[in-house]
């Protein structure tokens, strides 16, 4: 005597396929002599036409466009700040190997000096520290939010960079250009901001390795110590510090003020 | 446009391709996820969810089965994770044995199915629908592969990675789940067909 259980298979898969000839007698001859699979039977062979009754359910009106919008929103975020969060965190962990950070308060979020790249040399305009982090503004935009309000010198054939990334090179205290010339389309001149670097390392004594230039519209840390420079302030921060400052402005919010026009250098002084 | 083209254009970050395997795909998923979980808005929710998912995995869908199956594979195993996290189902797998005191028992006449007309077999969607809600997620789910999508034991195994012989076993008791369901919901028939359900009362 085959057991219910078993047979509970064979009814349910009758319904889905066709059984062996051997099953089919096994189960026709189990129902002969159980009621209550032989009902139990009836029952499913009722139940499968009638769940085909169920039919689809459309999705709501607008359902692809939403889904779209929302796929849209995030391709965009990503276009505007790509990969940031790893990457600014990478650039942290080489940030880490420096002793110093110099931030000139009163610019736009421009960054100046090196970043070592993966294999320790500086980065400068290399294809990976392109359009990443706050300090990814090109000069393009750089330029065309404020570049007239620059009173600095207008040629410092010294420093140039193309528009695909905003580092200019300044390795062991040797300005120069070689490695950062853009195409004579994109070069723009970032004369001013090298010359607050140049004014900058003068009054140290030594090149800075690390310079950011903030918004003017940027909360301006408090906790470090101030100094005047020559038509400027600037303060000397650990990393740990410099961590806690940039992570207390966003990043984004921080590359739109500097798109939107705002761009505040020549107040420095 | 087929689906695999659609799929390689979405790949490369054609919205508009994704767009159209959206529309291609919604009706199923979002009838999924409502018929899993039977809040309108979470279902949605879920649904979309599902999609910016896809999207988002694109790069890791190597192919190996369709679009629409990986689809649903994401959109199934998102609203089993929601119904385990929400805790909205208490009475889960009932053990279905043909030995226990369910009304699978002798005495019970067989269920007929007879609607009649429109009305008679929108009651019994609707009786259905019901019925399907009071099972477990998983019962639910299997019935709605196989009954519903008419997908294969091996397709239903591949898209919840269970062996076959666990996908027949599930889908048996699932069935007997639901008709138990169904005999303890009373008598539901339209149409006054051949059958008298023991009729129980319905607090």
């Amino acid at each position: 005597m085959v057991d219910c259980d078993r047979v509970l298979d064979l009814i349910s898969r009758r319904l889905d396929e066709p059984l062996s000839a051997g099953e089919q007698a096994l189960l026709d001859s189990h129902l002969a002599s159980c009621e209550s699979c032989r009902t139990l039977s009836q029952d499913l062979n009722a139940l499968s036409p009638a769940l085909s009754l169920l039919s689809e359910i459309p999705a709501p009106e607008g359902f692809a466009d939403r889904v779209l919008s929302r796929i849209r929103e995030e391709t965009q975020e990503k276009a505007v700040s790509p990969a940031r969060p790893p990457s600014r965190r990478t650039h942290w962990k080489h940030w880490a190997a420096m002793a110093a950070c110099f931030v000139l308060i009163g610019g736009t979020a421009y960054r100046f000096g090196l970043w070592p790249t993966q294999n320790g040399s500086a980065s400068g305009t290399s294809e990976a520290d392109a359009g990443v982090g706050i300090e990814s503004i090109s000069p393009a935009q750089f330029n065309a939010s404020g570049g007239e309000s620059c009173v600095l010198p207008e040629n410092d054939p010294q420093v140039k960079s193309s528009s695909r990334g905003a580092n200019i090179d300044h390795t062991a205290g040797n300005p120069s250009a070689s490695d950062v010339e853009g195409t004579a389309e994109d070069a723009v001149q970032v004369q001013p901001l090298s010359d607050y670097y140049s004014r900058l390392a003068s009054l140290l004594g030594e090149t800075p390795q690390q310079v950011y230039f903030l918004t003017a519209d940027t909360p301006l840390p408090q906790d470090v110590s101030w100094q005047e420079g020559d038509g400027f302030f600037y303060a000397q921060v650990e990393e740990a510090q410099f961590s806690q400052i940039l992570q207390s402005f966003d990043g984004e919010t921080l590359l739109s003020s500097g798109i939107s026009g705002t761009f505040y250098i020549i107040s420095i002084s | 446009m087929t689906e695999q083209e659609l799929v390689a254009l979405a790949k490369q970050g054609d919205c508009d391709a994704f767009g159209q395997l959206i529309i291609q795909n919604q009706n199923r998923i979002y009838s999924l996820a409502l018929r899993m979980v039977r809040h309108p808005e979470d279902a949605l929710d879920l649904s979309q969810e599902s999609f910016l998912n896809a999207w988002k995995g694109l790069k890791q869908f190597k192919g190996d089965s369709s679009f629409a199956t990986w689809l649903y594979r994401l959109a199934s195993n998102a609203c089993i994770d929601y119904l385990r996290r929400q805790k909205k189902r208490q009475a889960l797998e009932q053990a279905v044995s043909l030995d226990d005191d369910s009304p699978t028992q002798a005495h019970i006449p067989a269920l007929t199915f007879n609607p009649q007309d429109e009305l008679e077999r929108k009651e019994l969607r609707q009786t259905l629908e019901d019925a399907l809600w009071h099972l477990s997620a998983e019962h639910r789910q299997v019935l709605i592969l196989r009954e519903l999508d008419g997908l294969s034991y091996q397709e239903i195994g591949d898209l919840l990675s269970l062996q076959v012989g666990t996908v027949k076993s599930r889908i048996a008791r699932a069935r007997v789940s639901l008709r138990n369901q169904l005999l303890q919901q009373g008598n539901f028939l339209p149409g006054g067909a051949s059958i008298s359900i023991e009729k129980k009362e319905r607090e």
